[in-house]
């Protein structure tokens, strides 16, 4: 079976294990899937190896599966593994069973840890692991930072939860609780309450406000050896922040906001309903991003 | 001889019930054709002690336990629609599936309601509200007498049971990470109802732990006995050794009430031997030790998410509280755990088990070799020992929590799955008879 033409094109510049896969990934975005899966399988059979056949196929199986598997994340993932815009909390949760993967890239002048010296990444999994309950937990990884284990790379793990207390009523906003890094040696702490108010609402373009109030009300480390326990802990949000969202059909959206120490402004984009990429000015002045894929147990 | 006696009981719910419009002797005929024909297809998809009963009211009691399925919404699902396809003269089911030749669940349906659902006229949730599922026996007891023999019985069937062991702890300040990797030959045989043998062989593949660790060992043997009390309580007893270098006596009582989303249990543990963790990377002092515990567990119906506090002496002579979370995304367990006492602040673990691909196993014969149904990994955010509770294997409840409606409602799609499992054929007698009560 012939492949169509502009894939048939694209055979003769790409490596024929990036080419054989393109039908098959083809369905996963959404495109005449049927015929594009089938031309994918048809392409696989005109192949040499039995070997190459067999990976190239399960390489496509992969890509299908991981795919069609996902369903739509809700809440955006903020580069702190939680539900929020781009530093700060916002009062949401991801769905129950819904489970949330990203890495985050954060300039070494507007990070956390190290500020001015190292780049941070952080990496995350977010689940919904009760409906309202949101858990997370990451490691930050700070390259070029000397670590406990020896390595030239620091890692901090964190561990987050995020209640959703009250769900967005008509004349009522939603309000959430949570806490930041929570367990273990903490350097990344806040507790905060937010609450989140649609205040514009159109079938295109939804505008959304976001206000809290983070705290440092946990100041020992829990989860370590008692002489460790009253070392200093760090906190990240602590007093008032806001931000807003400016969200174009769930595909495009527009974040700013106020971390409590400085304003970051970014652009969101959602595709084939469960990725999500953010390109982040840091400060108003250094890029950073966050990626994120979301599927459902 | 077994058909005579199902013929005979097959007269007898005839007599009782049934009418068709037929002679006698023909409708009997049917029915006892009927009954051995499901009885037949239920032992061909691999499910051990099948055994039907009557009670008043044109209700079938249909017996069984399930080895060969990884879910047993699956093999519940198989025996309710060759149940349904089977026994036309049936209008109500009570399905009890068996754990070591035991009655461990009751479960009631009609059969129209199935119907439906096979039909797609109902959703899987309108199934589940229909199904009245329990550890009592529903009052209407089957008549006496009116029961067949149990056939293709699970007891000196033996299982041999491979499976991969990790073991890892991350972070520790002298070591950021100790991996181990065994090999485990689990070997178990039910030798009487309820009362089963269980021995481990574990084999080294790679260890960073302790020294005695890399040598190959034998990881378990123990007796353990189950045992129904009245009143939704049971009574599991072990004896032998349990992990490495422990040995002694266990023993558990466990009760069930308020719609059986609540449980107190109360436990005592015997041991003696110097222990090695099988979660921990440091050899542990020589012990001789009782330990008591006393649980507590909630579960909650909506959702499958059970949470538990212990309180007691636990296995190395620690007293204090523990919490238990667990909640279950399909087949996948992700669970919590918080350990407070005396000498520990908080001290964190999780558990996670993951099914297996293999759904169905091969058949249970007197000797089969088979993967686990799941992989389980433990972990403990620090290498402490408090809070420890000695591993007697898997329990009744492992089973039991799969025939709850949060867990049935979370894998309704494993009674579609159970369809491409059922083969019938449609020269089969009970297709006349179906033809037949048609016009």
């Amino acid at each position: 079976m012939a492949l169509p033409a502009s894939i048939g094109t694209l055979k003769l510049i790409l490596p024929e294990a990036v080419h054989s896969n393109l039908a098959i990934i083809a369905t996963c975005l959404g495109v005449p899937a049927a015929s594009y899966l089938r031309q994918g399988l048809a392409y696989l059979r005109t192949t040499k190896s039995i070997a190459w056949r067999s990976g190239m196929l399960l390489f496509g199986l992969m890509f299908f599966y991981i795919f069609t598997l996902s369903v739509s994340a809700r809440a955006g993932i903020s580069l702190a593994g939680t539900s929020g815009l781009i530093n700060i909390p916002t009062a949401e949760v991801i769905s129950d069973q819904q489970v949330t993967i990203g890495i985050g890239y954060v300039n070494r002048y507007a990070a956390y840890l190290e500020r001015g010296r190292c780049d941070n990444f952080p990496f995350y999994i977010v689940l919904g692991y009760l409906p309202r309950l949101e858990f997370s937990a990451g490691v930050n990884f700070v390259p070029g930072e000397k670590s406990y284990d020896g390595t030239n790379t620091y890692k901090d793990g964190v561990v987050s939860l995020q209640f959703l207390l009250f769900k967005e009523r008509k004349f009522l906003p939603a309000l959430a609780l949570g806490a930041r890094d929570i367990y273990s040696f903490i350097l990344l702490n806040t507790s905060f309450v937010v609450a989140s108010k649609t205040i514009i609402a159109k079938p295109t373009i939804n505008w959304r406000l976001h206000v809290g109030y983070g705290s440092d009300i946990i100041d020992q480390h829990l989860g370590v050896p008692k002489k460790d326990r009253h070392f200093p802990v760090g906190h990240t949000i602590v007093g008032p922040f806001g931000g807003l969202e400016i969200d174009w059909k769930r595909t495009v959206t527009y974040l700013l906001e106020y971390d409590t120490r400085m304003i970051n402004t970014g652009i969101r984009f959602r595709w084939l309903r469960y990725w999500q990429l953010d390109i982040l000015l840091l400060n108003m002045e250094y890029w950073s991003g966050n990626l994120s894929w979301s599927f459902e147990l | 001889m077994k058909r005579l006696s199902i013929f005979v009981w097959g007269a007898l719910f005839y007599f009782s019930s049934y009418n068709t419009g037929l002679t006698e002797s023909a409708a009997v005929h049917q029915i006892n054709r009927s009954l051995i024909t499901c009885r037949d297809y239920l032992l061909a998809a691999g499910l051990e002690n099948v055994q039907f009963q009557i009670a008043r009211h044109q209700t079938i009691w249909l017996s069984y336990e399930n080895r060969r399925y990884r879910n047993e919404i699956t093999a519940l699902g198989i025996v309710l629609t060759y149940a349904t396809h089977c026994l036309p003269f049936a209008q109500h089911f009570v399905v009890v599936p068996h754990y070591r030749k035991m009655p461990l669940r009751y479960i009631e349906v009609d059969r129209e309601v199935f119907q439906k659902f096979l039909q797609q006229e109902i959703s899987a949730d309108d199934l589940v509200e229909h199904l009245q599922i329990s550890y009592e026996s529903p009052a209407e007891k089957p008549l006496t007498g009116y029961r067949s023999s149990m056939a293709q019985s699970s007891l000196f069937h033996i299982d041999l049971m491979l499976s991969p062991g990790v073991k890892a702890q991350f972070a520790r300040p002298d070591d950021p990470a100790q991996l181990q990797f065994n090999c485990l030959a689990d070997l178990s045989v039910t030798i009487a109802p309820g009362l089963q043998l269980f021995g481990q062989w574990i084999g080294p593949l790679y260890n960073e732990f302790q020294r005695p660790e890399t040598n190959s060992r034998v990881g378990a043997l123990y007796l353990q006995q189950l045992v129904r009390l009245p009143a939704r309580t049971f009574v599991t007893m072990s004896a032998g050794r349990f992990e490495f270098d422990r040995q002694g006596l266990s023993a558990q009582v466990k009760t069930f009430f308020w719609r059986e989303r609540l449980s107190l249990a109360a436990r005592g543990d015997y041991v003696s031997g110097q222990a090695i963790n099988r979660l921990l990377p440091l050899e542990l002092p020589s012990h001789n030790k009782l330990s008591y515990l006393f649980q507590v567990q909630y579960r909650f119906e909506p959702i499958h998410f059970m949470a538990q506090l212990t309180w007691g002496r636990y296995l190395l002579g620690d007293q204090g509280w523990r919490i238990d979370i667990v909640r279950l995304f399909h087949e996948i367990e992700l669970g919590f755990m918080g350990v407070w006492n005396e000498s520990l602040d908080f001290l964190t673990g999780m558990t996670v088990r993951l099914p297996l691909p293999m759904a169905k196993h091969p058949w249970p014969g007197a000797v089969r070799v088979r993967s686990p149904n799941y992989l389980s990994w433990n972990y403990r955010y620090l290498p402490c020992f408090d809070g420890l509770i000695l591993d007697t294997g898997e329990d009744f409840e492992t089973i039991a929590r799969q025939f709850t409606r949060s867990f049935i409602r979370g894998n309704c799609q494993q009674f579609q799955t159970a369809l491409r499992y059922v083969r019938l054929n449609t020269t089969d007698a009970h297709q006349k008879l179906l033809a037949e009560r048609g016009k």
